[in-house]
């Protein structure tokens, strides 16, 4: 499994480590790039005899311990304090938490 | 130790203010194997006084009561930094604490500070800290192991009993290992998650760093149980894990020895280590056994699949909106790409990246799934053998401490590192590392036992019986470094 400089530079859009498309000159360098392609390729080349292993039948399993479905009642518990939750904000204005305009 | 310290408390030979004055000063002198990230004096003397006051008025908590604590810095404390080692939250104070401070808090345990990692938790040699790596007391050139390797070196160093770390996949047990200490990670949901800093939900876990049996089972008995803020925690009775300490008996217990974890890749020393502990657990009357768990192999490949795609997920929330970093940009998805480019280090962005990718269309069923299944079979590879056995035990790591740079050049080779202790955590059992002896080169080396589900008696139990052999744990590094 060949990563490309293209599939890494995807991927870090994906993952929002990078500017979306059209946003300006790009965060990582061509440098970090290839070396992001390198090193993720040899890890995918090692983990992707996985791939080829034939487990029909064998469920897949998300927790190693069997856990029941936590519900609880629908009643008010703890709460966080308002102002201690936007005390870390980079920005709050007016009781929420302030972003960059979204629709322009 | 604590039980040292409890002796001293209560003949008032010592207070928890002058315990932790020295604790203070320890920290201080260890200051270049930046094992601490945050020092809380204050919060910490504040504690220390309420415990001598309690004392005084005959009403002291327990064994934990004026001890101090030192926390892994992916654990939240209310209104002290927490920064899981990133620039990311370099700065942050919590709005609340994880559940495990509060039951440290109600048991009276004085939390002196915050304890370097690897960033987010994700490594295995503590050279991942955005703050610089941590360095080995027994050889500031080498590792302490990761991630947890400032709450092993806080231990080990002896500038606090006990510490907390986490693990996901070895990082309480591997620095255990490499710093010549023992370190349990309980049975999945046995200790809540509530504020631990996830990585990987389905595999974290808190646990207790020490330099005896008996000092994990004090600190595992007050964090283990039950919390309802924690949809994965374990609605199991605990037992004490104090008890399991007391005329400790390995006679008839049955330990089965994985072949797989006997190949090539282990340094042979650490094999004479690990065999001398298995000689000294027949000679106390166990029955040792070879065992198989046939898809060990397939057990890296499964984590280095699962682990990146939970962390991929986990790590989204930090987006600069509602805690930490923050770099502005007039377009939100650019002021998000901006403030998670400038926060990450590169070993988060890499496991990102490889968990967007196993993620994504088109590779989720052959990479992610199939990972699912491979752990199905590991799973059912520990339950096979535990029908045999009642313990397994193995190296807590293939090789003592390495040279600081010596892997980060090559990620795969650091990953590499981790095979003795991630099948554990996919399959959610205990395990625990205890000392085992010293390289000809007086490096730490660690034994690893690994029992069945909410077993955790048993492995502190033996782990207990192997200190009355030696005495490994009580040797300290040296004091200059």
């Amino acid at each position: 499994m060949t990563l490309t400089p293209d599939d890494v530079r995807r991927l870090a859009r994906l993952g929002a480590l990078e500017l979306p498309v059209d946003r300006g000159a790009p965060l990582m360098s061509d440098a970090d790039v290839a070396r992001y392609t390198r090193e993720l390729t040899a890890i995918l080349d090692h983990v992707r005899a996985l791939g080829s292993l034939d487990l029909t039948g064998v469920p897949p399993t998300s927790h190693g311990v069997p856990l029941p479905s936590a519900l609880r009642p629908d009643a008010a518990g703890e709460r966080l304090d308002h102002a201690a939750a936007l005390a870390g904000a980079p920005r709050a204005v007016d009781g929420g938490f302030a972003v960059p305009k979204v629709i322009e | 130790m604590i039980g040292d310290l409890v002796r001293a408390l209560a003949s008032g030979a010592r207070t928890a203010e002058s315990i932790l004055d020295d604790a203070l000063a320890r920290i201080t002198a260890i200051a270049p194997l930046n094992a601490f990230l945050h020092v809380d004096a204050d919060g910490a003397r504040a504690a220390a006084r309420a415990a001598d006051e309690r004392r005084a008025r005959g009403a002291s908590l327990g064994h934990l009561d004026g001890i101090p604590v030192a926390l892994k810095d992916n654990i939240v404390t209310e209104g002290v930094p927490t920064t899981a080692a990133s620039r990311l939250l370099e700065g942050w104070r919590p709005p609340y604490d994880a559940e495990v401070v509060r039951r440290l808090r109600a048991a009276g345990a004085v939390l002196v500070g915050k304890t370097n990692l690897d960033e987010f938790a994700m490594g295995s040699s503590n050279e991942h800290s955005a703050f610089g790596p941590v360095k080995n007391p027994w050889d500031p050139s080498r590792v302490p192991g990761g991630s947890s390797g400032g709450s092993a070196v806080a231990v080990a160093a002896r500038a606090v009993p006990v510490s907390l770390g986490s693990d996901t996949g070895g990082s309480i047990r591997q620095p255990a290992a490499m710093t010549g200490v023992l370190g349990l990670k309980p049975t999945y949901g046995r200790v809540s998650r509530r504020g631990l800093i996830a990585f990987a939900s389905s595999l974290d876990q808190i646990g207790p760093f020490a330099t005896s049996a008996e000092d994990l089972a004090v600190v595992l008995d007050v964090i283990a149980g039950h919390d309802p803020a924690d949809a994965t925690s374990l609605d199991a009775p605990v037992p004490s894990f104090l008890d399991a300490t007391v005329a400790p008996s390995v006679a008839g217990l049955r330990v089965g020895i994985p072949v797989e974890y006997w190949g090539e890749g282990l340094d042979p020393e650490v094999r004479e280590r690990v065999q001398a502990v298995v000689h000294d657990l027949l000679t106390m009357g166990a029955e040792i056994r070879q065992v198989s768990l046939p898809h060990t192999a397939h057990a890296l490949p499964a984590y280095y699949l699962l682990a990146p795609a939970e962390a991929a997920s986990n790590l989204a929330r930090f987006d600069g909106v509602r805690y930490g970093l923050r770099v502005e940009d007039p377009d939100l998805r650019s002021m998000i790409a901006r403030t998670r480019h400038a926060g990450f280090g590169d070993e988060v962005k890499r496991r990102i990246m490889l968990g967007n990718f196993v993620l994504s269309a088109g590779y989720f069923d052959a990479y992610y799934t199939q990972a699912q299944r491979v752990r199905t079979q590991v799973r059912a590879d520990f339950e096979a053998a535990f029908e045999q056995v009642d313990v397994l035990l193995t190296p807590s790591s293939p090789i003592p401490a390495f040279p600081i740079g010596s892997r980060t050049h090559d990620p795969l080779s650091m990953y590499l590192a981790d095979t003795c202790t991630l099948a554990p955590n996919l399959a959610g059992v205990p395990a625990l590392s205890a000392p085992a002896g010293f390289t000809s080169g007086g490096l730490p080396v660690g034994v690893q036992l690994i029992g069945r589900w909410m077993e955790e008696a048993t492995l502190i139990r033996a782990a207990a019986a192997l200190e009355t052999r030696s005495d490994f744990a009580q040797r300290e590094p040296p004091a200059a470094f």
